[in-house]
């Protein structure tokens, strides 16, 4: 039955909703999300033998962005194949200046976090097995290719020299998999509850978490749920700048339940945030980009495809020093830097020695590496298994025989085939600025007893996500154990009762129409406007009045007719929460630059990321850490050292501090 | 003159996923798994669920790969704009029109959840340098169909043999017609019953689930087994 082509008229809502009811829990440990850094925080509180609720927003099987499958396990150091220690790959990262994950982060980064991180994937994947999830080519489909590692029969993935990166081979159900184990931990899940805001210590801003506060999605029953630790794995800030439904299915990389309400309701709770001011969020919003690996690549999970131009000419590997790779197997295996598409491919295009559009061949890769991409790649990824590899060979498409389309902008190349087509320029890059909170080597926030995994710490991708959360997961243990439960304010629940039930309660009066879309698209508009690449203070002001006074009209005027849509005005809520931390992130980098010069690099990463106007753009020459948070309700900024995570009570390197708060407690290695 | 009626119409696609009723039992797999709720159970119980939110669908696909009965198509708004190119004709295709080639590539990706035996039959399949042969039972024409959505049951034999061929095996012979002349670089796959020097055996059951898993999503097993009537 479908609503919209079908014309039913009114359907009656499928569960019985009492938007009154108060349903009080309580645990040591409360979970935010069941992606998979929430799972594995899940899974290793529980096995602590501590009693842990996970509250997902979706559905905790299929949860978070890993949910529909991955293709890749990334960040894989420190095992002898990797051919490079976590201790090597993070040397001259002291400063702060760049991550060792695989993004690179503008300005300052969380290295220290990064780091933990990485350094448990290769036991987190080990786990994963442990838990049933194949991973490895046992049965020998791979048996002889060069992408296998014969020594553990992992495939290898874009450098056959050595294992930094897997290829695995049931990435479709990592989350099916993480969801099985965490309910035989003993952690209870609950489905369906989007969690709103967090309960502080007698509901003081800045005071330590004692729980957190939501409603179902189906039922609109409200939950209290009283607790010691909280760990926020609730995914990122998307789509703050970009409201297009009609682009959803065919752009969005990121889960549509990303919405940032983690860091909303830390911020809100008085966390200390970073990098708001690098201003890049628009994760999953290229809003006119292609299915996520569903057109033609020679990149990410279609490396090392051919690719021919429109007459089937190939087009050649090219080395640094322009000589041609000569074999295919040059693109797979190489000692420092291998072959990539031409730099200057569009001025040969131009010139006319390629005719557009380009076409990915597969059908003339060898067949191993073919059923790698067309196989292993596309039939495990998010979004790929049933969306493409299914759909494109119901219609006819064959790898074996068919060239898949490449569109591309020639004016930013063919590295950029997941991008944009010609006419339209990128609205705001996807540059790993959603901004994240501040943790320390517990991965706590700055507020007490919250802590943080995954994306919502600004961890980016499965691997980091799972070691993120079993490791924040046994921190959470650590802290909880040694506590006793928070003092709840009962003001505060019902401050977060009424404001969550506003829309549902309004709906039927009269000045109640403003519908979430209609709320979504008008804080979209702001940051067009208003948050761009560009910043001037006094525009920032303006965007920040303008935020305000939507905040005060519309937001009060938005309804909500079920539990669906009253999530759905709730998630708006928490973009004007996030968007004016942008602003006022943005205009404390501006307030900075005048006062702390210093702080800021004259020249900062232009070689490798050239801002808009052809310098950097502001944030990314900041050499310190900018924090912004909020107290008593004003906004705050200060400047911070970049490597404070080795200095002050912590040990001088990444090793000794990593000892303390992982191995000495017992289960890292 | 008919009657005409007026119809929400929202921004963004109004089809994320179309539901066969005849298909459907209304189990609500689909609905129970969809993150966004852009399904939604039926009110009414054993009734198809509700496409109810299509503009704010991901497309992740999870509710295909839910539906026990291929009762879910997921309706993409790629449809309109991804295109490909025959090598040999230089023919170009968009994905999902009327004149689009009929399904060929039946190599199902890596990695289904347990069934071992199912994974080593599908590395039979791709070996070019082997042959498959399915010896299958009498009975196995009769019971196959309703995995494929067929209320009543008929002798589906022939149309098993062309779906078998199809997804690559070299020949497929009655279980009575079976010589025991297996050659050197042959397999022998036996369905629905266990011929002396068989590599593997399978029942009608687990035949359906290889078909299957070839087809990828149940939707798709159930649209190439009717498209098989029709030769």
């Amino acid at each position: 039955m479908d609503i919209q082509n079908e014309g039913l008229g009114t359907v009656k809502w499928p569960f019985s909703v009492d938007y009154d009811k108060v349903n009080n829990l309580e645990c040591d440990v409360l979970v935010i999300g069941a992606g998979a850094a929430g799972s594995c925080a899940g899974i290793a509180s529980a096995r602590k033998g501590l009693s842990v609720i996970v509250c997902e927003k979706g559905v905790s099987k299929r949860a978070g962005n890993s949910g529909a499958g991955i293709d890749h396990w990334n960040d894989l150091s420190g095992i002898p194949q990797s051919g490079q220690s976590t201790e090597e790959k993070y040397a001259g990262t002291g400063s702060g200046r760049m991550s060792g994950g695989m993004f690179g982060h503008k300005g300052p980064a969380q290295v220290h976090r990064d780091y933990i991180a990485e350094k448990g994937t290769w036991n987190a994947l080990m786990e994963l097995e442990k838990m049933g999830l194949p991973i490895r080519d046992a049965n020998g489909d791979f048996d002889g290719c060069e992408m296998r590692d014969e020594d553990t029969k992992l495939l290898k993935a874009y450098n056959y020299a050595r294992m930094s990166t897997v290829r695995l081979r049931g990435g479709n159900y990592v989350i099916p998999v993480l969801n099985r184990e965490l309910k035989k931990s003993g952690a209870k899940v609950l489905d369906r509850i989007m969690m709103t805001g967090l309960l502080t210590e007698d509901g003081k801003s800045g005071a330590r978490v004692c729980g957190g506060m939501g409603f179902s999605t189906e039922t609109g029953e409200f939950y209290v749920i009283r607790s010691k630790a909280v760990i926020l794995a609730s995914g990122y800030v998307c789509g703050n700048w970009i409201f297009s439904t009609e682009l959803t299915g065919n752009s969005y990389r990121w889960d549509p339940n990303d919405i940032g309400e983690g860091l909303a309701m830390a911020y809100l709770a008085g966390a200390k945030t970073i990098s708001f001011c690098s201003n890049g969020s628009t994760k999953g919003s290229h809003p006119f980009a292609w299915p996520r690996f569903g057109v033609g690549s020679n990149m990410n999970t279609w490396f090392p495809c051919t690719i021919v131009d429109n007459n089937g000419k190939t087009v050649p590997w090219v080395y640094g020093d322009g000589t041609e790779a000569q074999t295919f197997e040059e693109r797979i295996s190489f000692e420092k830097q291998g072959p990539h598409m031409p730099m200057n491919l569009m001025e040969e295009v131009k010139a006319g020695k390629y005719e557009l559009p380009f076409w990915a061949d597969l059908s003339s890769v060898p067949e191993r590496e073919r059923r790698a991409i067309w196989g292993m790649m596309v039939g495990n990824e998010g979004k790929t298994r049933f969306t493409i590899y299914d759909y494109y060979t119901r219609y006819g498409y064959d790898p074996e025989k068919h060239f898949l389309w490449c569109p591309i902008d020639p004016n930013r190349g063919i590295g950029n085939m997941h991008g944009d087509p010609d006419s339209v320029k990128q609205w705001r890059s996807e540059r790993g600025g959603q901004g994240e909170l501040v943790v320390d080597w517990d991965l706590m926030t700055t507020i007490s007893g919250l802590f943080a995994a995954g994306a919502t710490s600004g961890l980016e991708g499965c691997s980091l996500a799972c070691s993120s959360g079993f490791y924040a997961g046994n921190r959470a243990c650590e802290y909880a154990s040694g506590v006793s439960m928070g003092n709840v304010s009962d003001e505060q629940i019902e401050r977060e009762r009424k404001r969550v039930y506003a829309p549902a309660k309004r709906y039927g009066q009269a000045d109640a129409y403003v519908s979430w879309k209609e709320l979504c698209s008008g804080s979209c508009r702001v940051m067009q406007q208003c948050c761009g690449e560009y910043l001037s203070e006094s525009t920032l002001r303006f965007g920040l009045e303008w935020l305000e006074s939507i905040k005060q009209n519309e937001a009060t005027q938005a309804f909500a007719r079920n539990p669906h849509e009253l999530a759905r005005v709730m998630e708006c809520e928490t973009r004007l929460t996030v968007s004016s931390l942008f602003m006022n992130a943005c205009i404390s980098l501006l307030q900075a630059e005048k006062t702390h010069p210093e702080a800021f690099d004259p020249e900062g990463m232009s070689e490798k990321r050239p801002g808009a106007f052809g310098k950097p753009v502001l944030a990314d020459r900041l050499n310190r850490f900018l924090y912004n948070w909020l107290e008593d309700g004003s906004f705050k900024w200060s400047l911070g050292d970049a490597d404070h995570y080795l200095k002050g009570t912590n040990k001088p390197t990444l090793l000794e501090n990593y000892m303390i708060h992982s191995k000495a407690k017992g289960e890292e290695k | 003159m008919g009657e005409y009626f007026v119809f929400p119409n929202p921004t963004g696609p109004t089809s994320a996923v179309s539901i066969d009723a005849e298909l459907c039992v209304g189990c609500n797999s689909c609905a129970n798994i969809c993150r966004i709720q852009t399904i939604l159970p039926n009110a009414e119980k054993g009734k198809p669920p509700i496409v109810a939110y299509p503009d704010e669908c991901w497309y992740c696909g999870c509710c295909v790969e839910a539906c026990p009965t291929g009762a879910l198509e997921m309706r993409l708004p790629i449809n309109q704009r991804i295109m490909f190119k025959d090598r040999e004709s230089g023919e170009v295709f968009r994905l999902g029109t009327k004149d689009a080639p009929q399904k060929t590539f039946f190599k199902a990706p890596y990695g289904w959840l347990e069934r071992p035996e199912l994974d080593s039959v599908m590395k039979m399949l791709e070996d070019p340098g082997v042959s498959v042969t399915a010896v299958i039972s009498s009975e196995t024409g009769l019971k196959i169909g309703r995995y494929f959505g067929e209320k009543e049951t008929a002798d589906d034999t022939d149309r098993l043999i062309r779906f078998l061929m199809m997804t690559g095996f070299s020949k497929v012979i009655m279980e009575k017609e079976y010589l025991h002349d297996k050659t050197e670089k042959e397999y022998i796959i036996g369905i629905d019953t266990a011929p002396e020097g068989a590599d593997t055996y399978l029942d009608t059951k687990g035949l359906s689930v290889l078909l299957h898993r070839m087809c990828v999503s149940n939707h798709t097993a159930v649209r190439v087994w009717r498209s098989l009537s029709d030769q």
